[in-house]
């Protein structure tokens, strides 16, 4: 390898330049690094991964066949990369035979693709108040960064949004969004459609009342050009709050990024629930005695429709009113053509933390269809033409009781994403089956220290339980029947990645990662690596290879919360590992 | 796969003998955070934090402890900005910078199986802060009035409760506040009638802040009395030095020292009975 070129220490970070190897003919892929359009977000090359999901559809899925069900069980480690120990969310992302990745604690590497060599590494210098308070946990991590034109964007841990040049990894600029120290978080990261960056905030908690937001930003200077609260305010919408004011609502997390519908121009975002989760304790209950009151909370547990130009909110549907179990609807948003009812259908598609597949017209908000994938015991019917919900009341928390809940707060599935193959027309979902003693507690144990007292949750199996807590379901999106549905023991912690091949690629808590058949659920091939796997996989193409590549590593809240259901499984706390597979050379 | 209300009810009827699988697990550090066992040197490594208004108070009962237990007070003055802090933070503290952290406060069912409590040092409670003249009592406030309680502490989870026992019509509407001091602010300006905030909390943000001198507190009746036992937090694992500490305590509540403390700070809190 040749040396460092040179090393440089700037005042947000520390960047690092490295070339690849010494002979003169081995150029660097950089060289050949082309600007991200607006064109290629919205038609990437097979081989690219460019966004989060891959494609703004939301689909998670790589048109990639070299891979399949014959051969997958060839395939072995091409190459493997250490990251940043600590929580490991990322999703690596590549672009002409470049891969960019995030580790904890806000380390953005650029890797040769094909090979694994360091081509650049920025190094954010965080303040010491943000490294100390978070740790390497997940708050450190991020889930996804983001390419448009010249620029590698990224959220950062101090609420920060940077956009880096993505051949030299040197600061491009820099803005403040929020303020770390009153609670503002980034966990999830931005997307780029419509020509404008789009990032979601979270940590709108009891640090500061008002909830969340979602801001637009100019790509080629950061500034803000809008900003939609995710929480409603003043006069939207009547009183949704249960007649409380607008600086005593707390929540509406935009944890994960969002979908974007090109030919509507219209962008798609989930939020997540209000803060704190029991509807006793953030005010939602007792309900109001004035009628003019509702407690739904707006707009939370919603999918949001905006214009990504102006920032206007076009129209809004709400899955679960008055969450009081912190059963998030803050997840990726699929969007389908496929008929309904007989008719070819614009859909949206989510799943909560409940594990119930929704559909709406992403046309108009109106709610088409659901679906239920794992057991639960918080909804017990919903009206078949609104989707309305009646609720189990016995499974509302109460201050002073215990009751069970399924799933809780970890969810039956959590941000580790579902996908969409249109080979199969299927909905891929990577789940864990549990139920919990909920009960709620004060969150002022200390005059700071207030995290573990919104309840506790001691987590039990589901009724009739067979032992097994994970699986990775699979739902035919066009008659919403169970397709296959594959059990095991170990919850299953990473993204789904089904392909062109045939596959669908899933990774667990006991670090296996597999490659199931898109069809039957069988699994086709299996490996071991030396950490959970809880990230979002990807598959990419490097001069007419195939590769697919996850990230491992232990520290996730999520992960560790529904790993707590299997003790026996014990991961380490060191290796964070970027694996990168691929089949052997003929 | 819905789970049936037959189903449920069974779930619910068994649920209490299920052996609970799974609790919060210990916080994540990795290998480079975990600096290993503190080597016996006859120090006793405290934490105290300047957020805290207590926090001067209970410095002096850290050295009183120490003292007792014939070693040396070594003191960690946590100065970190961030307005609130989860429990993963503790750890990395009680791991990193002290063994004991002062302040925190004896309720049940909110401490995660690595942490434990040492036994009380001093029983504080919390008040109701108005600016109305008139009122002595809460039960002089209208019932149109709102009230603003610092969100889920212990003292609005009895205030929830007494509301829920109450006529739909007859409830005060209750408006959570993110903080002590928005309370106290919003109050003020009128916003909500009266703040349900912690004690010390008052007490210190109405030396720094002149605005809150024209609040007074009034009794909290008819909710139940408010007073909390406040001790330190420490990791389950140091069992020799709980108990340690624990009987450093006792001795100091016998012989009036923490008395003392209290009285020499005008400190408004009594001694554990």
């Amino acid at each position: 390898m040749r040396r460092l070129m040179y090393l440089t220490t700037a005042l947000t970070g520390v960047l690092v330049l490295a070339g690849g190897p010494a002979l003169a003919q081995d150029a660097s892929p950089l060289d050949a690094l082309q600007p991200v359009t607006d064109e290629t977000l919205a038609s990437p090359g097979d081989g690219e991964w460019l966004m989060w999901r891959r494609t703004w559809n939301g689909w998670g899925y790589s048109p990639l066949e070299q891979i399949n069900k014959e051969n997958v069980k060839d395939l072995r480690v091409a190459w493997t990369w250490s990251l940043t120990p600590g929580a490991t969310e990322t999703t690596p992302l590549v672009h002409d035979g470049v891969l960019f990745i995030h580790n904890n604690g806000d380390k953005v590497q650029a890797l040769d693709a094909a090979t694994g060599n360091l081509l650049w590494e920025y190094v954010r210098e965080l303040p010491e108040t943000v490294k100390t308070a978070l740790g390497t946990g997940n708050a450190m991590s991020k889930r996804n960064i983001a390419l448009y034109q010249d620029k590698v964007i990224v959220a950062t841990s101090d609420t920060h949004l940077i956009a880096l040049d993505a051949k030299t990894g040197q600061v491009a600029w820099d803005v403040m969004v929020a303020d770390f120290s009153k609670g503002w978080r980034y966990s999830g990261g931005p997307m780029v459609a419509g020509g404008v960056i789009v990032q979601g905030m979270t940590g709108c908690g009891g640090a500061q009342g008002g909830g969340c937001f979602i801001t637009g930003h100019d790509p080629a200077t950061g500034a803000e050009l809008w900003r939609v609260h995710s929480v409603a305010q003043e006069g939207e919408e009547g009183n949704s709050w249960n007649g409380i004011p607008v600086s005593s609502r707390f929540g509406g997390s935009v944890w994960n990024s969002g979908s974007y519908d090109p030919d509507q121009n219209l962008l798609f975002y989930g939020v997540g629930q209000p803060y704190p989760w029991v509807a006793e304790m953030n005010g939602l209950l007792p309900e109001s005695p004035d009628e003019s009151d509702s407690n739904a909370a707006l707009y939370t547990d919603s999918t949001l429709a905006i214009d990504p130009k102006t920032g206007e909110m076009k129209w809004y549907h709400q899955y679960l009113p008055t969450d009081t179990w912190d059963l998030d609807y803050a997840y990726e948003r699929i969007l389908v053509d496929l008929p309904y009812d007989g008719t070819d259908t614009k859909q949206l598609i989510t799943t909560g933390k409940l594990g119930i597949v929704e559909s709406i017209d992403r046309t108009t908000g109106k709610w088409l269809w659901a679906v239920e994938t794992t057991p639960q015991n918080v909804v017990a019917s919903w009206d078949p033409e609104t989707g309305e919900k009646t609720i189990n009341e016995e499974a509302i928390p109460r201050i002073g009781q215990t009751t069970v809940n399924c799933p809780a707060d970890p969810g039956g599935r959590g941000w580790p994403a579902t996908a969409y193959s249109p080979r199969t027309e299927m909905l891929y979902l990577p789940m864990v089956e549990f139920c919990s003693n909920t009960t709620p507690q004060p969150i002022d144990p200390g005059q700071i220290y207030t995290g573990g007292g919104r309840a506790t949750f001691a987590r039990i199996p589901v009724e009739g339980s067979d032992g097994n807590f994970g699986k990775v379901h699979a739902v035919k999106l066009t008659d919403q029947t169970e397709a296959w549905s594959a059990r095991q023991y170990a919850p299953v912690t990473s993204a789904v990645l089904p392909t062109g091949g045939g596959l669908v690629f899933a990774g667990d808590w006991n670090r296996y990662f597999r490659a199931y058949d898109d069809e039957t659920g069988d699994i086709l091939w299996e490996t071991r690596t030396n950490n959970a796997v809880n990230s979002f996989p990807i598959s990419y193409e490097v001069d007419g290879k195939q590769y697919v590549a996850v990230a491992v590593g232990n520290g996730s809240s999520q992960a560790r919360s529904v790993g707590s259901l299997t003790p026996d499984i014990v991961l380490p706390t060191a290796g964070s590992t970027l694996w990168v597979f691929a089949l052997p050379e003929e | 796969m819905h789970i049936g209300i037959a189903a449920l009810t069974w779930v619910c009827a068994v649920a209490p003998i299920l052996p609970a699988l799974a609790q919060e697990p210990a916080p994540f550090v990795t290998e480079a955070e975990r600096p290993g066992r503190f080597a016996d040197d006859f120090t006793l490594r405290y934490c105290v934090d300047r957020r805290d208004p207590a926090w001067e108070v209970d410095q002096a009962i850290a050295t009183a402890i120490a003292g007792a237990l014939l070693i040396e007070p070594v003191a960690h003055v946590v100065e970190d900005p961030s307005v609130r802090e989860d429990l993963d933070r503790l750890y990395r503290h009680l791991l990193q910078d002290c063994s004991l952290y002062f302040g925190f406060k004896l309720l049940p069912g909110v401490y995660p199986e690595w942490l434990t409590v040492t036994r009380p040092y001093y029983e504080v409670g919390y008040v109701l802060a108005v600016s109305n003249p008139d009122w002595e009592r809460l039960a002089d406030i209208p019932a149109s009035e709102a009230l603003g309680p610092t969100i889920g502490t212990a003292a609005d989870f009895r205030l929830i409760q007494y509301l829920n026992s109450l006529p739909a019509t007859q409830r005060w509407r209750r408006f959570p506040q993110s903080s002590d001091e928005i309370g106290l602010a919003a109050v003020v300006d009128g916003s909500i009638a009266a703040a349900l905030v912690w004690g010390p909390s008052f007490s210190a943000l109405a030396g720094v802040r002149p605005e809150f001198t024209a609040l007074h507190t009034i009794a909290l009746d008819p909710l139940p009395a408010s007073n909390v036992a406040v001790g330190a937090v420490l990791l389950s694992t140091e069992t020799f030095l709980r108990s340690s500490v624990d009987q450093a305590i006792d001795s100091l509540v016998a012989d009036g020292t923490i008395a003392g403390i209290l009285a020499e700070r005008g400190f408004q809190a009594t001694t554990p009975r």
